[in-house]
């Protein structure tokens, strides 16, 4: 769910899905180079980590229901991370690719929606800042 | 009673602590302890908060009870 450590994106996606799965749908979030036109050095994600565990669970939890998909696994680093590294990765096992989709959009869309972590952004100039994507729990349509 | 009121982000670095055990008299809201909080605190009042209370989002008329453990968030920026 929540590690400080380095994510093996390899390992984690090798998770073998059940037989009756025809689909098996992946998202990686990695930490980009830049934002807004400023070049990025590296990141700190801070976690409020009982609370995001507690939000991730359910997030996957309603979205396998949702979409009547097999099994949803979720992993998000937090601490700090250079650019090119894994921030978050999802995978979604089911028995067709529509649902697979459709799950593994909807759970990183609520994380970064709901779950208690900010990212803190080093520049290469030399400056930093709290980036604010969206307002935790209510609807915003800011991505 | 007492309230354990935890700070995250640039609201940690701002109030320079990460949590705080505050006094209030029963029957106060999240929205009331918050104002008290944060009352005074410049660069504070255009974050719009959420609230979260022993670790599960509350809305600004959530009643505190005594040992509660209160989170102010700023907005999220996970993923």
């Amino acid at each position: 769910m929540i590690t400080h450590e380095l994510i093996d994106t390899a390992q984690f996606l090798s998770r073998q899905p059940d037989p009756s799965c025809g689909a098996s749908a992946s998202f990686v979030g990695i930490v980009r180079n830049e934002h807004d036109g400023k070049a990025v050095e590296r990141l700190f994600y801070e976690c409020y980590e009982p609370m995001a565990e507690k939000q991730i669970e359910g997030i996957a939890a309603r979205a396998k229901t949702k979409w009547s998909v097999r099994d949803i696994q979720v992993i998000h680093r937090v601490g700090w991370l250079d650019v090119g590294e894994v921030a978050i990765a999802i995978l979604v096992h089911s028995g067709h690719r529509d649902e697979a989709f459709s799950a593994c959009r909807e759970v990183i869309d609520e994380i970064k929606r709901t779950v208690p972590i900010w990212k803190r952004e080093v520049y290469r100039d030399g400056t930093e800042q709290w980036v604010s994507c969206e307002h935790a729990g209510r609807h915003s349509s800011r991505r | 009673m007492t309230v354990k009121v935890l700070f995250f982000a640039h609201l940690k670095e701002i109030l320079k602590r990460s949590e705080q055990a505050i006094e209030l008299e029963e029957g106060t809201t999240v929205e009331t302890a918050s104002r008290q909080l944060l009352e005074g605190r410049e660069g504070l009042a255009n974050i719009p908060f959420a609230f979260a209370v022993n670790e599960k989002f509350v809305n600004a008329q959530y009643t505190l009870k005594d040992q509660d453990v209160l989170a102010l968030l700023p907005p999220v920026s996970g993923g």
